[in-house]
């Protein structure tokens, strides 16, 4: 018999947050159920949409924190 | 450069031991994250990288003196000093409102993009700060669990921990908050082709 998954479930496979036997069980239902695996491919599109959304600090930020660590000995003392 | 292979705990390791270029390696491992989870809190570049500065500032100090706890991980203690400054930022800001400057293009600046076309490349700018804003736009219970999740790497159940509700809450925020991104991402890209290639 094949165990019911929640949306919630879906969202946690897609998170990588269920185990093993879970994630076996699901993409099993997944391949049953088009609904699931329509919620899977909906929540996977823009989760690959926000993995792009990434900003990155200026140099000059950069460069400070550096130097502030190579130099905070010599403060201390 | 060091590499990749290399776990956080042996450059903390060694960077306790005076070794500035695992220091190094660490920030440049990690400086997106933390930029990211950062500036979608206050929504401001220059302040972001304010509080960029004072999170490693904190993380410096806390190595360097041995009081960094070997136990934790570093990303997600990094990423819990860099999101409660940003919130007490946040709350600060709104206790005593100041005029910022939106400025959006200067935004991307800094952003990394593959080599492509200059039109491509204007559409791949233009849906990523559409998506932002749209994350901006997002129910705050809502926008903290998608941070939280998505870019602080937090668990479901960490999540609900700290923000004091069930499991199945965080589950459900975090579900309604990438639906509701995904059908306005979907309007925007429809409405964004029919602005660029008039029928």
């Amino acid at each position: 018999m094949t165990k019911t998954f929640t949306p919630n479930d879906v969202l946690r496979y897609l998170y990588k947050e269920t185990n093993s036997a879970e994630s076996k069980e699901l993409e099993e239902a997944m391949h049953l159920h088009s609904n699931l695996l329509d919620q899977y491919v909906q929540l996977a599109d823009i989760k690959e949409q926000l993995d792009q959304v990434r900003k990155f600090p200026s140099e000059s930020t950069i460069q400070a924190i550096l130097e502030y660590s190579d130099t905070y000995d010599s403060i201390l003392s | 450069m060091m590499q990749n292979s290399i776990g956080d705990s042996k450059l903390i390791s060694l960077y306790k031991t005076g070794n500035e270029e695992a220091f190094a390696e660490l920030l440049n491992r990690h400086k997106s994250r933390v930029f990211t989870t950062i500036y979608l809190i206050v929504k401001d570049k220059y302040v972001a990288e304010d509080l960029m500065q004072e999170t490693y500032i904190k993380v410096i100090k806390t190595i360097k003196s041995g009081k960094y706890n070997e136990e934790g991980k570093f990303l997600p203690w990094i990423l819990r000093i860099a999101h409660n400054l940003a919130i007490d930022y946040f709350r600060r800001s709104k206790r005593y409102p100041t005029i910022i400057m939106e400025d959006g293009s200067s935004v991307f600046n800094t952003m990394e993009f593959s080599e492509e076309s200059i039109e491509s490349k204007q559409i791949v700018r233009d849906t990523h700060e559409k998506l932002k804003q749209l994350i901006q736009e997002l129910p705050p219970a809502q926008k903290e669990v998608l941070v939280m999740r998505h870019y602080m790497e937090m668990s479901f159940q960490e999540i609900a921990d700290t923000t004091e509700v069930s499991i199945n809450t965080a589950l459900g925020r975090m579900r309604y908050a990438l639906i509701n991104l995904r059908k306005k991402m979907k309007k925007y890209n429809i409405a964004y082709d029919q602005n660029l290639y008039p029928q």
